[in-house]
């Protein structure tokens, strides 16, 4: 099973990118056992939030 | 940029009707003053010089606004290849705060709340995110913009930045986690004990 460290490394990745079955195989099994996770989770999908809001740039996909 | 100035697009007029907006624009990205006022002077030089091809299919802000995220990113690239970002695996590490020798939570972190909205409504809270911003490195703070600001998939950044993926998932996972802390500390906990 993987630790903590490595949850929140697949939780920032997943944010970026799609992870293999068997890592979000891993993780999932991980954050059903471990609210601290969790809410690592919670907070980075916030904080992701938090920066589309505060930056408002223009809806353009390309620079 | 919520407003648009409704001034005739004359460049003799641009610095002060678009130059505070520019600036602002330019500075929450680059968290240097200097930087931010080159970058803006760059950006009227450019569309003086393109003025020509200015449609007027946008706004003149809105099109200025563009010319200012590509210098933006071409001041990013040079960051980048001035730099040949290696990324040290140990230092700078957020890492090694968060977790113990066995990758396990030294804290737990704490409950932000549902709603971003809620807590940027507060200037005090904009302030310190700013602050946090500041305080991560430039390569860090450019990917996790690009990436969240700027919409920019983590494919383009690669490309644009010519980072490896493995370097911008590294790069982008740190951003996040400094910044966190940052936050965690400067603002949640900080209220937690007020």
């Amino acid at each position: 099973m993987i630790n903590c460290r490595e949850a929140a490394r697949l939780i920032s990745r997943s944010m970026d990118q799609p992870l293999t079955w068997r890592e979000k195989l891993a993780l999932r099994f991980h954050l059903m056992l471990c609210d601290w996770c969790l809410r690592y989770r919670a907070q980075l999908l916030w904080l992701d939030q938090a920066l589309k809001i505060s930056f408002p740039g223009q809806p353009v996909n390309k620079l | 940029m919520s407003q648009e100035p409704t001034k005739q697009p004359n460049p003799k007029h641009w610095a002060n009707d678009y130059g505070p907006a520019l600036f602002r624009y330019a500075l929450a990205r680059v968290s240097d003053r200097g930087v931010a006022e080159e970058l803006v002077q760059e950006t009227f030089l450019a569309a003086l010089k393109s003025f020509d091809q200015f449609e007027g299919q946008s706004t003149v802000q809105t099109w200025l606004i563009g010319i200012l995220r590509h210098k933006l990113l071409d001041h990013f690239r040079s960051q980048f290849k001035r730099q040949a970002v290696e990324i040290p695996m140990e230092e700078d590490d957020p890492e090694r705060d968060l977790f113990d020798t066995r990758g396990r939570w030294k804290h737990p972190p704490a409950q932000w709340g549902s709603d971003p909205h809620v807590a940027l409504q507060s200037r005090e809270f904009r302030q310190v995110l700013n602050d946090c911003l500041g305080r991560i490195s430039p390569e860090k703070r450019a990917v996790l913009l690009l990436r969240t600001a700027e919409g920019l998939s983590s494919d383009e950044i690669c490309r644009q930045l010519a980072i490896t993926p493995a370097n911008m998932w590294v790069l982008m996972h740190r951003a996040r986690a400094a910044l966190r802390r940052c936050l965690e500390n400067r603002w949640f906990r900080e209220k937690e004990s007020r």
